[in-house]
């Protein structure tokens, strides 16, 4: 991570606002507990003019030089405190994320032996500030539209923030042009790596469609075309209050414009990645921030690089499906040799992985994959077992008469058979295929489909619904389905896990918040995250002692970042 | 917080934002491992005169001398085409502080 710069300054003004957490109630003796309750390295309280003492302000310490971020956020004195094992001593820039509020450039040093003192006064953000501290979900709730148009949106943080949209000045004919060439844009493209569609030209070479101009009507309704202002209120959701407050958050910067988009802990605490847009299978050493990368060759030179879906067999062996390669990449840890296996249609048009699962491949030695895209327009979903052994692919087809299998998510269970989670909003079902018989059942849903999602040690599936902005689980044993319903509207729900004890893990691409539900009440706690990253794939780590409490992994898939969200509060 | 924002000072803050990422930008080309499909420029809608105060030589996807990340042919820092951005191309949403 690079030094502050004024820019960095400036910005870092922009995006945060913030003060403290204090006196830390002793509940419970997990190891976030036990940290928040020895000695703090820096305390202090923010407050503002407009408030007085501020709660839900999360506060951010960076040392000169480093690229892990630390952060707290303050309770309802306004109070906070970092503990003095997660910051070493030095000179720290010190920074805060609250909406509506600046703070000035700020720099605490900390010293051996005792707490430093810094309280923070922000102030009010101008209308330019406040504008850009908005989450893509703020942005979806301030502009007027209809549910329907609302929804539109969501596609656009896939790629990037909805900030590019909203502050164009495109009118409704530019803006249906650029809805159009969305569409052919590859699913991993990003600003910085617009990469398209092996025919995107074929594809664009056609007037945009009546769909794609309505979404350009709409977007060019709420942008800056032909105004100066946004012609409705700018809103933001309330900083959290209480157990919200009780977290400590501690983000990591990667190196080289990585692009984490899965994350995985494995047990000796290494933070495993995949990234979206390059050749790598990557690991992060969250004691050091040490990013070691193992680069993956390239099969099919002019297509896009990178990866998706990252998992771990028992052996310990890491496999990550790089997408638009058409290939499996295998990684052992032990000797850092790197194969790949690829799709049985890997030279075809633009076959594809995004998905693979050996999770339990132990059971049967095969793991679970899917392709899209290749040289059949009717049958472009395609779902394999690969045996391990031999990387021999077998095709598994769908029911006669039935659509092709297709899903975004896939899932493998404790006896190895596969969920589908189909992002297709207008499908009301996901899928389970049978690993032994090949035999797949729907399983119906109210609306919507669903996107990512883990399996507990009870063998129910849990999946994220991202049109229908809920959480959903299901059980084998009783195939039934329950839903919880999101507290943020258009939150972009992307991944959900549970922890087998009483908490459900999700995070989503839109708010800003990681959430936090309780089984037994039904509570949740949303976690505001001291910048906006646009989360994607989670990993629960599990409370590793009885009575404490589990932690959750993600990633900036957007920016660059990994983060380790540790409640301190049951 | 509500309000109405001045255009002028939300574009003000972009410039800022794109000169940031102008130099990130060119460190992603470092790092793109190969060439990519561009488009054509027909289907981008290329014109050879700029639209306003917008031109390709302020854009981040211009590739100097004359050149272009997204589309293909030799492109002049005076045309313009839709892909025309104000946003740095490292700059993929509303809070990249933290980078």
């Amino acid at each position: 991570m690079k030094s502050t710069t004024s820019l960095g300054g400036v910005l870092a003004r922009l995006f945060f606002a913030g003060a403290g957490l204090a006196a830390w109630p002793a509940l419970t003796a997990s190891p976030a507990m036990a940290q928040a309750q020895r000695a703090a390295a820096l305390t202090g309280k923010v407050s503002s003019l407009e408030e007085g003492a501020m709660e839900g302000v999360v506060v951010s310490a960076k040392r000169k030089g480093s690229t892990i971020m630390v952060s707290v956020a303050s309770n309802a004195q306004g109070q906070f405190s970092f503990p003095a094992d997660r910051l070493e001593p030095g000179v720290y820039d010190v920074t805060m994320r609250a909406a509506g509020y600046v703070l000035a450039p700020t720099t605490a040093a900390i010293a051996a032996g005792g707490p430093a003192q810094l309280d923070l006064k922000p102030t009010r953000a101008t209308k330019d500030q406040y504008a850009l501290q908005l989450s893509n979900a703020e942005w979806i709730l301030s502009a007027p539209g209809t549910p329907q148009q609302k929804l539109s949106l969501l596609r656009c943080f896939d790629c990037h923030g909805l900030q590019r949209p909203i502050f164009s000045n495109k009118n409704a004919q530019e803006m249906a042009v650029t809805v159009q060439r969305m569409t052919v844009h590859t699913a991993n493209a990003s600003p910085n790596y617009p990469f398209f569609q092996y025919d995107a030209v074929e594809k664009l070479n056609r007037p945009p469609s009546k769909g794609e101009e309505d979404v350009g009507a709409y977007i060019a309704s709420i942008n800056l075309n032909g105004r100066d202002t946004w012609p409705y209120p700018l809103k933001t959701l309330p900083r959290p209050k209480g157990k919200a407050n009780q977290v400590i958050i501690t983000t990591y910067d990667l190196p080289d414009l990585a692009a984490p988009h899965d994350t995985l802990r494995d047990k000796e605490g290494n933070v495993w990645f995949s990234d979206f847009q390059h050749q790598f299978i990557s690991k992060l050493d969250p004691k050091t921030g040490k990013v070691t990368r193992y680069p993956v060759p390239v099969s099919k030179p002019g297509f896009p690089t990178g990866g998706l879906m990252i998992t771990q067999d028992k052996d310990g062996n890491i496999w990550e499906g790089m997408m638009g390669q058409a290939q499996i990449a295998k990684l052992n840890p032990k000797t850092g040799e790197v194969s790949i296996l690829l799709a049985p249609e890997w030279d075809k048009g633009d076959t594809r992985f995004t998905m693979i699962d050996a999770l339990h491949s132990d059971v049967d030695g095969k793991l679970w994959t899917k392709t899209n895209g290749g040289p059949d327009p009717q049958h472009s979903n395609k779902l394999y077992q690969v045996e391990l052994a031999t990387g021999k692919f077998t095709e598994v087809l769908p029911p006669a008469g039935k659509r092709d299998i297709a899903a975004y998510g896939l899932v493998t269970d404790l006896e190895n058979n596969v969920y589908g989670l189909d992002n297709n909003a207008a499908q009301k079902q996901i899928w389970r295929t049978n690993a032994k018989t090949g035999e797949t059942k729907y399983i119906d849903l109210p609306d919507g489909g669903g996107r990512r999602g883990h399996i507990d040690s009870q063998n129910r599936l849990w999946f994220s619904q991202f049109y229908a902005n809920r959480y959903g689980m299901y059980d084998p044993k009783t195939d039934k389905v329950t839903l919880w319903e999101l507290p943020t509207s258009y939150a972009g729900a992307y991944d959900v896990q549970y922890d087998d004890v009483k908490y459900v893990w999700g995070a989503d691409m839109s708010t800003d918040l990681v959430q936090r539900m309780d089984l037994d009440s039904g509570e949740w706690t949303s976690y505001l995250l001291p910048i906006s990253i646009n989360t994607r794939h989670i990993d629960v780590q599990k409370a590793s002692a009885p009575g404490g409490l589990s932690s959750m992994w993600t990633e900036g898939q957007q920016n660059g970042k990994i983060v380790h969200i540790e409640p301190l509060a049951p | 917080m509500a309000g109405t924002i001045s255009r002028r000072g939300a574009i003000q803050n972009l410039g800022a934002a794109a000169a940031c990422g102008l130099a990130g930008s060119t460190r992603a080309q470092e790092y793109k491992p190969q060439a990519q499909v561009k488009l054509s420029k027909a289907v981008a809608r290329y014109q050879d005169a700029p639209k306003g105060n917008e031109s390709c030589g302020s854009c981040p996807y211009f590739v100097l001398p004359k050149g272009c990340v997204t589309v293909e042919g030799d492109i002049s820092p005076t045309a313009w085409c839709p892909m025309y951005t104000s946003f740095a191309a490292l700059d993929r949403g509303a809070h990249s502080a933290g980078r």
